[in-house]
């Protein structure tokens, strides 16, 4: 299919993947042949709610996270294309969730932001809601233990580092500390909720604590809810 | 209020200069991915090689006028002293 040039006034989505590793560039290659301009593939790890494997700490599953951008009028057909090949439809075969872009911007030819209507708009459909939970190196497994044990579902853990606005520096060298950002994608009648109880357990209210970012979700794929199950 | 997640890609090494950009305009902190890519102009492959470049994600949560300033700055800087080209995404957030 032929790869056109991305304006922000066609509408453009993030198409965001979770699947096993292994797994990740071969979508990046399928999105690559379905005309796809920019995909990125993050290494992650993923939280199986399960005893059995918990007692026996296997409950770690190594993950891909894919960020496609791709125009919001072909989000289903990709998302399907993405479904006939990778089955999101059976269980632990992986996810896939579009978030709409409200502004697109290339550094080096763009002078401003082009800011896409359509993305802002939309932004209070969908049923889901993806939460993103930056906090600390170590106190990712918290957040995924305080979801679980208040009925919610796991998530994808994503090794980042971090870069506060106040450089802390110690001895001339600067500091950058390590964060784990953990992906959730919850129900949005209860993502309130969830964000709350991590608000209120891990202290975000304050400064230098962590933050949390919810994104609505327009389409989902593969999320297995109400079967205790996450992707 | 307008909160916003911004989703700066770039290629390995180029992080910093974003951050510094970004805490130039404002942005109280910022989070670092390291991600593989999938190039379309690499993606025909070197002696049947594909190539995954690699780059960096800088995650930014801001109001939208942080997010206009730090981008103006992120292209001022772009523009005249870097060899590679960058995207960035911006993302409603609630």
């Amino acid at each position: 299919m032929a790869r056109q040039e991305l304006t922000a006034e066609m509408g453009l989505s993030l198409l965001v993947v979770v699947v096993n590793r292994g797994k990740g560039s071969k979508v990046l290659n399928f999105a690559c042949e379905k005309g796809a301009n920019d995909a990125s593939c993050l290494f992650g790890t993923g939280t199986v709610n399960s005893r059995m494997l918990q007692m026996l700490e296997m409950n770690d599953v190594d993950k891909e996270v894919i960020l496609i951008v791709v125009p919001t009028a072909r989000e289903t057909e990709i998302l399907n294309q993405l479904n006939m090949k990778f089955h999101f439809e059976r269980k632990n075969h992986g996810i896939a969730f579009t978030v709409p872009l409200a502004g697109i911007m290339k550094m080096k030819r763009d002078t401003s932001v082009r800011w896409s209507h359509t993305g802002e708009s939309q932004h209070t459909q969908g049923d889901y809601v993806a939460l993103l939970t930056i906090v600390d190196k170590g106190k990712a497994a918290s957040v995924v233990q305080i979801s679980q044990t208040a009925g919610y579902f796991g998530g994808t853990i994503i090794r980042a580092r971090g870069s506060a606005g106040k450089l802390n520096v110690v001895l001339d060298m600067i500091v950058e500390p390590e964060k784990e950002a953990v992906l959730m994608v919850v129900e949005g009648a209860r993502a309130n909720h969830l964000a709350a109880l991590l608000k209120q357990q891990l202290h975000l209210d304050q400064p230098n604590r962590g933050i949390l970012i919810q994104m609505g979700v327009s389409q989902t794929m593969g999320l297995f809810q109400t079967d205790q199950h996450e992707g | 209020m307008d909160n916003f997640t911004m989703l700066a890609i770039v290629p390995l090494g180029y992080a910093d200069k974003v951050i510094a950009a970004a805490n130039e305009a404002g942005a109280s902190g910022a989070t670092i991915f390291r991600a593989r890519g999938a190039d379309h102009t690499h993606a025909e492959g070197f002696l049947s090689f594909k190539v995954e470049p690699e780059e960096e994600i800088v995650l930014i949560a801001a109001t939208g006028e942080v997010i206009n300033a730090i981008c103006a700055k992120i292209h001022e800087k772009f523009e005249k002293d870097s060899a590679r080209d960058g995207s960035i995404y911006i993302l409603p957030a609630r």
